[in-house]
């Protein structure tokens, strides 16, 4: 799964001109997490098109990157990310930041994550029948 | 006063000895300096040209980067067996310069020093506390060496500690203060808020080393009830004690059988009329280790030479009001924005400096200094700690290349205001 990563100062109004850039510009945001210190936060957007928004921010002077994370489907009900993430623990994988939202398209809840190790994550989550989102899976 | 014979020679007199140890320092400098002669012999003079102080404006003028380009040793006009100290002080970039002294040189600075805290009433009897940095720079061992010449007990605290300075200036009996001027301000609130001003016995302060406005030595000298005095020095020539006030608070008297002053145009280099504002040169007359003719000073003043009510002859340099190149004078640490930028261009990570602006400001009477740094593609990850991690390495390498701490502020790219398509780099808010 493509995620847009984007730096934003800690200044008044920012993070409103980022996202008006996005919808001026048609771009559909499925979820967003945001990460920050005292000076500056990272954004994180799962937006349906990832490379035209990366294009229009750059376009704008703000500085974007696409990463890899991990989009793995759950259940909406109680007990759901404690077992995924238990699947994780048990292979001695750390998780670094995770998100999550509710999908229409696949009709329940999708964790975003970045682990320590993304193979193993894979493998792992494989072994138990979880089989991690693509893009088109979800738009 | 130290040497009232030197000090109130009358100046045709001064003139005279000025004229000598001119002619016989161009002599020796032509035949152990190089990079002078080369510049001699490319203006086609030869030593025999100068015979005096009148000659002065032929000479060829020498600039920071000539210590840079010599660097180390290169401008030393003595074989090293004869320098018996060096220090030094920030370049243009990373890189240092280094200055060096014979021990006549030492002895000439030790008495330029003793005249100043004769000048201001100190004595044998002084307790002298120097709250200048020990170290490569001049300002600790150089107010050291005359406050010792004068016979007063040296209390060599150096920078930092502010509670144990405080402590040191009740418990010592301190009577005489040498330091920044910020730093005594900020000393002076302190002994406020500790409550403790009636167990100083402090009568003096002398402040240099960086620049101060004459509102701060009236509350400097209110808040600590004493008279506060001006220096004015620099390593290239010796260090603290080329110029000093007198008692008068009328302008520094320039030690002028030592050194001798002009005021140029820093466009065309023209001397200019007596009394006129403009960039002040110094010819070194007696040092033997690290001598330099007509050196450029980069700072902006102007000279009186009418008699001053204390009786001195010797002229006076007014406060230098700013700078003809871009040097900033931070917490008393010279800094330039070339090394700002040779330090981002190391972090930067591609071969281009980020786009930067430095804000400078004075907040609770203590020198601040931001950097803010545009974000380039490979400064920018996506974790928050490998952001932190490059913040923390542009601020680390900014210490201990400027010799003092900076914020640094990573920004967006192009957020950093241009005009005229160039960036304002420097930002100094201080109101001095």
């Amino acid at each position: 799964m493509k995620q847009l990563s984007i730096f934003v100062e800690n200044k008044f109004g920012r993070a409103y001109s980022i996202i008006d850039t996005l919808s001026a510009n048609n771009i559909n945001i499925s979820a967003l997490s945001i990460a920050d210190t005292s000076e500056y936060g990272i954004m994180r957007l799962i937006v349906d098109d990832c490379e035209k928004a990366k294009a229009i921010l750059k376009e704008n002077g703000i500085m974007v990157k696409i990463t890899d994370v991990l989009a793995i489907p759950m259940g909406n009900t109680p007990g759901e990310l404690s077992k995924l993430l238990k699947i994780f623990t048990d292979s001695m994988i750390s998780v670094e930041y995770m998100y999550a939202f509710v999908s229409k398209k696949n009709d329940g809840a999708v964790l975003v994550t970045k682990t320590n190790d993304t193979e193993n994550s894979i493998s792992a989550l494989k072994k138990m029948g979880i089989s991690p989102l693509n893009h088109e899976d979800l738009f | 006063m130290w040497n009232e014979k030197i000090e109130t020679m009358p100046r045709a007199e001064l003139k005279k000895l000025q004229s000598e140890r001119l002619v016989k320092q161009v002599k020796r400098m032509y035949e152990k300096v190089p990079c002078f002669k080369e510049r001699m012999d490319n203006l086609g003079l030869k030593p025999e040209d100068i015979n005096g102080v009148d000659d002065l404006h032929k000479l060829p003028f020498s600039y920071k980067s000539d210590l840079r380009d010599n660097y180390p040793y290169g401008l030393f006009a003595t074989d090293m067996s004869e320098i018996v100290r060096v220090h030094a002080s920030s370049g243009t970039t990373g890189k240092q310069i280094v200055v060096g002294y014979t021990e006549n040189d030492l002895e000439v600075w030790q008495d330029c020093v003793a005249r100043m805290f004769t000048e201001l009433g100190a004595d044998k009897n002084s307790f002298v506390q120097i709250s200048f940095g020990y170290g490569l720079f001049t300002g600790g061992l150089g107010a050291h060496g005359g406050a010792q010449k004068i016979g007063a007990t040296v209390i060599p605290t150096s920078t930092g500690n502010t509670k144990r300075q405080i402590q040191t200036m009740i418990d010592f009996g301190t009577t005489v203060l040498c330091s920044t001027p910020s730093y005594a301000l900020y000393l002076a609130e302190e002994i406020e808020a500790m409550g403790v001003k009636d167990k100083l016995k402090l009568k003096i302060g002398i402040f240099g080393a960086e620049p101060w406005t004459d509102d701060m030595r009236k509350t400097i000298e209110n808040k600590l009830n004493i008279k506060a005095y001006d220096i004015y020095g620099l390593s290239e020539i010796m260090g603290p004690g080329v110029a000093c006030e007198c008692k008068a608070q009328d302008g520094m008297h320039i030690w002028e059988d030592n050194f001798i002053p002009e005021i140029i145009d820093p466009e065309t280099g023209e001397v200019l009329p007596e009394g006129a504002t403009g960039e002040l040169v110094f010819t070194t007359l007696t040092k033997e280790g690290f001598p330099l003719i007509r050196y450029r000073t980069r700072d902006i003043c102007s000279l009186n030479y009418e008699k001053c009510s204390c009786g001195r002859t010797h002229v006076r340099m007014n406060k230098p009001s700013g700078r003809s190149d871009d040097m900033l004078i931070i917490r008393g640490v010279n800094v330039f924005p070339s090394q700002i930028e040779e330090v981002l261009l190391k972090v930067s990570g591609e071969n281009i400096t980020p786009n930067y602006q430095i804000i400078v400001d004075r907040v609770n009477n203590n020198d601040t200094l931001d950097v803010n740094v545009e974000m380039s593609e490979a400064m920018f990850e996506n974790e928050i700690i490998s952001i932190e991690k490059t913040e923390k390495q542009i601020t680390a390498m900014l210490r201990s290349t400027l010799g003092i701490g900076a914020k640094v502020h990573l920004v967006n790219p192009k957020s950093i205001e241009r005009s005229e398509g160039k960036a304002k780099r420097v930002i100094d808010k201080r109101k001095i």
